[in-house]
């Protein structure tokens, strides 16, 4: 079966990457497509039916809403969603899944661990989630990264006025997921990313591919 | 050193402009906005400096058709033209140097032509907190003759500010046309001249050493083998009459591949690889057109992240892009700040264009609050307000 992968950006592309990877998931042919989280949302009807021929893996931020379930069933506005179609929506962005490896995080970029909060319960997730006090992907360049002792990842990674990532995000991200980025570290903090890799388990037991 | 600040008096569609430059600079605006015009004042200045019969009169005269041609047509009663450039390194607070140079049209009344008129040549340099030249007021033996020519252009005169000299010297355009880089008859008719849209970007390659070509080559054929998989090395071969060529071979052609040469090239592979090698090669301003057209949009969503690495990389430090683009996927990348994006807006009040940094305009920073990205932010201002009734239009 061909596979679509579907996410916001080049960095989320390359999480999605490793955990197709990590679960071993086979396919024939694979496309990627990068879109605007809000676009993403517009073509969600679209998806679903697609999914009616391939699987179709999305990644997509929580941001603002309370909680994945409830975005969801907004998102499939009373349709019944596929059984190729499997959503993933990363508490509260696909970043924060990167910081949830607290241990290589912190060795890679060269910042204290001190500085990366512990995973906790909020009353809208079912476990616990790294949690920040604002968008998990800014607080992380604008809060954390900024104590790194390596300046080239501040200069790659610190947004500059009006900004809203550092001039090279995706390129100073890409190596830590690729190489370092350890998923079962990871998922000990994150119920989300856990939840993600459960599904696409899940499905993969369901289904013979090829 | 590069450009930090640019100040253009009644130049072209620009009755006054006074902008900040940052090493990277995205340069937005409508169709005949004024964009190239904006990146003329600049390549106004490498064509004084340029070597081998360059100067103040050919920048006017022979590039540009003469003072006509490049003064703004709403120029009142001021008519002068006048360039102020700044240059420093990019986090000094303050400039280096300072270079201004104000002229006019004058008529050579017994021969009847017309020629550019020094009103005004200054330099400032920091070092020495004082202006180094002050023409005509603090030079001696200044007549009409010594005032069609700047001390810039001069190696003589400009020993004291050769910096500035060589930082315009070294100024790059680039706007690669495939149609023209194919057809070897064009090589012929444009060698010996500053042709930027065509075979002399393929007789620039030629003039590097082997050593350096092979390092370039092995640089872009790393960045071909992602953007474009079933291309394979790329390489650089003189034929037979000495005409330079670019040589690659094509997977997809046959089983083992078969080599082709830039005439078989697709466009957008002939415009990408003239972009990677200007931004390879350079350490200087390099004025970049729309370095978006023919690629696909994958790539162009790279080419900002791309342009920050090589920017930063050691040995870059006298590098600026300043870019022309219409692209939203180009300006959509989330690193981009609010000080790299100038926008061109038509000014219905002073007939004239305006050039500013978004920094600057409240409603995109409000845009940008908001939530929307510096693409969604900038769009739709520098878009055309009516360009809809296009398709109300009865043609036939």
């Amino acid at each position: 079966m061909n596979l679509t992968i579907i996410c916001e950006d080049s960095a989320t592309k390359e999480i999605l990457l490793r955990v197709i990877n990590f679960c071993s998931l086979s396919y024939e042919k694979l496309s990627q497509t990068e879109l605007r989280g809000g676009k993403i949302k517009n073509n969600f009807q679209k998806y679903n039916l697609l999914a009616k021929n391939e699987l179709i893996i999305l990644l997509l931020d929580l941001d603002t809403a309370d909680c994945p379930s409830t975005l969801l069933k907004t998102l499939l506005q009373r349709n019944v969603k596929n059984e190729n179609f499997l959503v993933n929506i990363a508490v509260d962005e696909a970043e924060s899944w990167l910081i949830a490896d607290r241990e290589n995080f912190s060795q890679y970029f060269e910042v204290p661990i001190e500085k990366i909060p512990f995973a906790e319960k909020n009353i809208f997730q079912k476990g616990i989630e790294m949690l920040f006090p604002y968008k998990s992907s800014l607080y992380i360049i604008r809060e954390i990264i900024p104590h790194s002792k390596n300046k080239e990842f501040v200069r790659q990674l610190f947004p500059k006025n009006g900004a809203k990532k550092g001039p090279e995000y995706n390129k100073a991200l890409t190596p830590f997921i690729q190489n370092i980025w350890d998923i079962n570290n990871a998922m000990k903090n994150s119920e989300s990313l856990h939840g993600m890799i459960h599904r696409i388990e899940k499905w993969e037991s369901k289904n013979t591919i090829l | 050193m590069i450009i930090k600040r640019l100040i253009l008096h009644n130049w072209k569609n620009f009755q006054e402009v006074d902008v900040d430059l940052s090493k990277r600079t995205f340069v937005v605006g409508a169709n005949a906005s004024g964009k190239s015009n904006f990146l003329d004042a600049i390549r106004f200045l490498r064509d004084i400096c340029k070597q081998n019969g360059g100067g103040l009169q050919y920048a006017v005269n022979t590039v540009r058709g003469g003072i006509g041609k490049i003064r703004c047509l709403s120029a009142k009663k001021d008519s002068n033209i006048r360039i102020e450039v700044y240059l420093g390194n990019e986090d000094d607070k303050h400039p280096k140097w300072i270079y201004l140079l104000e002229f006019s049209q004058e008529k050579n009344k017994s021969k009847g032509i017309f020629f550019a008129k020094i009103i005004s040549e200054k330099v400032f340099s920091q070092k020495e907190n004082r202006w180094l030249l002050e023409r005509p007021e603090k030079t001696e033996g200044e007549d009409e003759e010594t005032l069609k020519f700047t001390f810039l252009e001069h190696a003589l005169q400009n020993k004291s500010f050769r910096d500035i000299y060589n930082a315009f010297q070294q100024i790059e355009y680039l706007n690669v046309v495939p149609q023209l880089v194919r057809e070897s008859v064009t090589y012929q008719l444009s060698k010996e001249k500053e042709d930027f849209y065509g075979r002399n970007f393929l007789e620039r390659i030629a003039k590097k050493s082997e050593k350096d070509k092979k390092g370039f080559f092995n640089q872009i054929n790393e960045v071909l083998k992602l953007a474009v998989p079933q291309f394979k090395d790329l390489e650089f071969e003189k034929d037979n009459n000495g005409i330079p060529h670019l040589r690659a071979k094509y997977l997809h052609w046959r089983f083992n591949g078969a080599y082709q040469t830039e005439e078989q090239f697709s466009d957008g592979t002939i415009r990408l690889i003239g972009f990677l090698w200007a931004v390879l090669d350079s350490n200087n301003t390099i004025l970049l057109e729309e370095p978006e057209i023919n690629l696909h949009i994958a790539i162009i969503k790279q080419l900002p992240e791309f342009i920050s690495n090589i920017l930063n990389r050691t040995g870059k430090n006298n590098m600026q892009v300043i870019i022309t683009t219409h692209s939203y996927d180009l300006l959509d990348h989330l690193g981009i700040n609010l000080e790299e994006v100038l926008l061109l807006e038509n000014s219905a009040e002073k007939n004239a264009t305006n050039v500013i940094c978004v920094k600057n305009i409240e409603e995109v920073k409000q845009k940008l609050e908001a939530g929307f990205t510096i693409a969604e932010a900038i769009i739709t201002p520098s878009s055309l307000k009516e360009i809809e009734k296009l398709n109300q239009i009865k043609l036939f």
